[in-house]
């Protein structure tokens, strides 16, 4: 199995970003979900599952959990359209072999990032949803403590994300 | 995790004072098919007249609604609530679902010292598919047939809906056949116009509603006034502050200008034009919201959504303005009355902490230690439905004197003004009126005549007991 290349991720994230013009926080994730042609769906699903991304009579699908709170539903859109940027001839050819659907869930393995596929989407959506620049205006300039609770949830509303997302991106900060 | 469609019959529409007497619910995965079902039927509680029209609506004789085999009320709610806690979360659907069965069920759930809002806590959502058909009606006309009724005005009845888009509809107004025609309405939906779908289910969820609000410059809000949609781009001005999830909201085809140039007392006369340049919804009460990106032209009355998004961003940008327009707005608003009736008091606020605790008490105890209990509450509703509650279930245990004031302040209801419940006087004369159109066919309503006359003599007797 190869390594996860999160450069690669990064940097289709920013692409995108740049493409669509954003110049502050939130990311309008739907809207550049939608400008590609992909499908967004919501739908009660299980408790542990976020989303799905497959693809059904070439017609490329996102699925988010509409019971999960708003930040995390943006967080596993993101994840989802990674799986469609990043890894869409996977996609194609499971449709192909496995009965027109291919189905990739973020469950608990995903969330621990053990998969190279999950690790690269994960890196994806939170460089799409948290860009390297924003974040830097943001900051203007400084840092943040990490163990500075209510200054990393004022930075996860501002980008309309969860506390973990936004630890998460800092860690690499 | 699922949708849960569900459904009520009820002795009338009187919320807080009529009772369920049918329910319904399917459980169905997220692609619609069903994976579980539920009935429960409850006997007439003592306190409560039927209304004459919803008797002969639902097709049930006086006789059936008082045979002592159906379970108590008490016994129903405890059932329904069991099952659609065991069923939670889910997104939880029915027809005009939000106005009157959701009320239905809250009420008759805290009328029995339960927690009220059950089906928006446990992480459940709710929708309603009576909007989601209008919203469908509207946005995409040709994907569901609208009937046209007998007052040649069309028809957004469930029945009809149903008739006339090819659904089976067995018996209308049976709980469970209402909820199966509610299920594949919503299936044609949700195969003819996905992306509305798609907007349903996510606004289903009070979280997504509040953030997609508050970070959209402007989208449009859709509105059902007499079965007719009424869309208006508009942008979140903030939140009603007297309630927390109450949004308001100005309508964009207003001048900016002028409006900010306006003096307090000209901004309220003009706020409180009808119909207003504010809108309100409840962001729990799964409002139809199109983002602008999603919205077909007719819905944005000829404007850009360029020029649109732009006078949006203006009035998100100035904070003043949006203050001094909710100001103006809640100023301008005639204040809700409080209701002299505890029935009606449910949204007046929740109980506290201690009563908490003394709610789930309740239901642990045996019943003669729930005497104590009720008597404990601090909250002057739950004290009086606690009373009602143990009269209806275990009048044995209570003492005389508290057994008497129970009855003759039941007695005083049935009798009263007609504020409240309905009093015999009123039932007697709906009874009349609907014999004398010529709905008695079948003599269900001579029956319920005669039960009436019975029940109000056997209360006069009562009350004049009490006078000596």
């Amino acid at each position: 199995m190869a390594d996860a290349d999160l450069d690669r991720a990064r940097a289709c994230a920013r692409s995108i970003l740049v493409e669509f013009g954003v110049s502050a926080p939130p990311v309008p994730v739907e809207r550049i979900i939608k400008s590609r042609k992909i499908v967004i769906q919501y739908a009660p699903l299980e408790e542990d599952l976020s989303g799905m991304a497959y693809i059904k009579d070439g017609v490329g699908i996102i699925g988010v959990n509409a019971l999960h709170h708003p930040n995390r539903q943006r967080f596993s859109a993101a994840h989802e359209l990674a799986h469609h940027v990043l890894h869409a001839p996977k996609i194609s050819q499971a449709v192909h072999v496995d009965k027109g659907i291919r189905v990739l869930f973020r469950d608990d393995v995903s969330a621990l990032g053990t998969e190279p596929m999950e690790i690269e989407a994960n890196a994806f959506a939170s460089e799409l949803l948290i860009p390297s620049d924003l974040l830097a205006t943001a900051l203007e300039g400084g840092g943040v403590d990490l163990e500075d609770e209510a200054a990393i949830e004022a930075l996860a509303r501002r980008f309309k994300v969860s506390s973990t997302a936004m630890r998460f991106r800092l860690t690499r900060w | 995790m699922s949708f849960v469609f569900f459904d009520t019959e009820t002795t009338g529409l009187k919320r807080g004072f009529d009772q369920i007497l049918h329910f319904a619910a399917v459980r169905t995965d997220a692609n619609l098919n069903e994976v579980a079902r539920f009935e429960a039927r409850s006997r007439l509680q003592p306190h409560v007249l039927p209304h004459p029209s919803a008797l002969r609506t639902n097709r049930l004789p006086i006789e059936r609604l008082t045979d002592a085999n159906l379970p108590s009320h008490y016994a129903m709610v405890e059932d329904i609530r069991h099952t659609l806690i065991s069923w939670s979360p889910a997104v939880f659907v029915g027809f005009n679902s939000i106005r009157f069965d959701e009320e239905m069920l809250r009420h008759a759930l805290f009328q029995c010292l339960y927690p009220a809002y059950l089906t928006s806590n446990h992480r459940n959502c709710r929708a309603d598919a009576l909007s989601l058909v209008m919203a469908a009606d509207a946005v995409s006309p040709a994907q569901l047939v609208v009937p046209v009724g007998e007052e040649g005005r069309r028809t957004f009845r469930l029945q009809h809906l149903a008739a006339a888009n090819g659904v089976a509809h067995a018996r209308a107004h049976d709980a469970m056949s209402d909820v199966l025609a509610t299920v594949e309405l919503c299936r044609l939906v949700y195969q003819r116009s996905p992306e509305l779908w798609q907007r349903f289910v996510r606004f289903s969820n009070k979280a997504t509603v509040a953030d997609f609000v508050d970070t959209e410059d402007g989208f449009v809000l859709t509105e059902f006034f007499g079965g007719q949609a009424y869309h208006a781009a508009v942008v979140c001005i903030g939140v009603d502050p007297d309630q927390a999830n109450g949004r308001l909201c100005l309508n964009l085809n207003q001048d900016i200008g002028q409006l900010a140039g306006m003096s307090e007392v000209e901004l309220q006369a003009c706020l409180s034009q009808k119909p207003s340049p504010i809108r309100r919804f409840r962001i729990n009460a799964a409002p139809t919201l199109t983002a602008f990106f999603d919205v077909p032209e007719h819905m944005l009355d000829g404007g850009s959504i360029g020029q649109i998004e732009e006078q949006a961003r203006r009035i998100k940008a100035d904070a003043n303005l949006r203050a001094r327009l909710v100001a103006a707005y809640i100023a301008a608003r005639e204040p809700y009355p409080l209701s002299p009736h505890l029935e009606e008091r449910i949204h007046n606020g929740f109980p506290g902490p201690d009563d908490e605790g003394r709610m789930y008490a309740f239901h642990q105890a045996s019943w003669p230690d729930r005497l104590a209990i009720v008597q404990s509450f601090e909250d002057e509703r739950l004290q009086w439905f606690g009373l009602r509650l143990i009269y209806c279930e275990a009048r044995s245990i209570l003492p005389v004197a508290i057994r008497a004031e129970i009855e003759h302040r039941l007695a005083a209801q049935l009798s009263g003004d007609g504020s409240g419940c309905l009093t015999y006087g009123q039932a007697l004369a709906e009874t009349d009126k609907l014999i004398g159109e010529g709905a008695d066919h079948d003599g269900l309503l001579s029956r319920y005549r005669i039960y009436l006359q019975n029940r109000s003599g056997r209360a006069a007797a009562i009350r004049a007991k009490m006078a000596f």
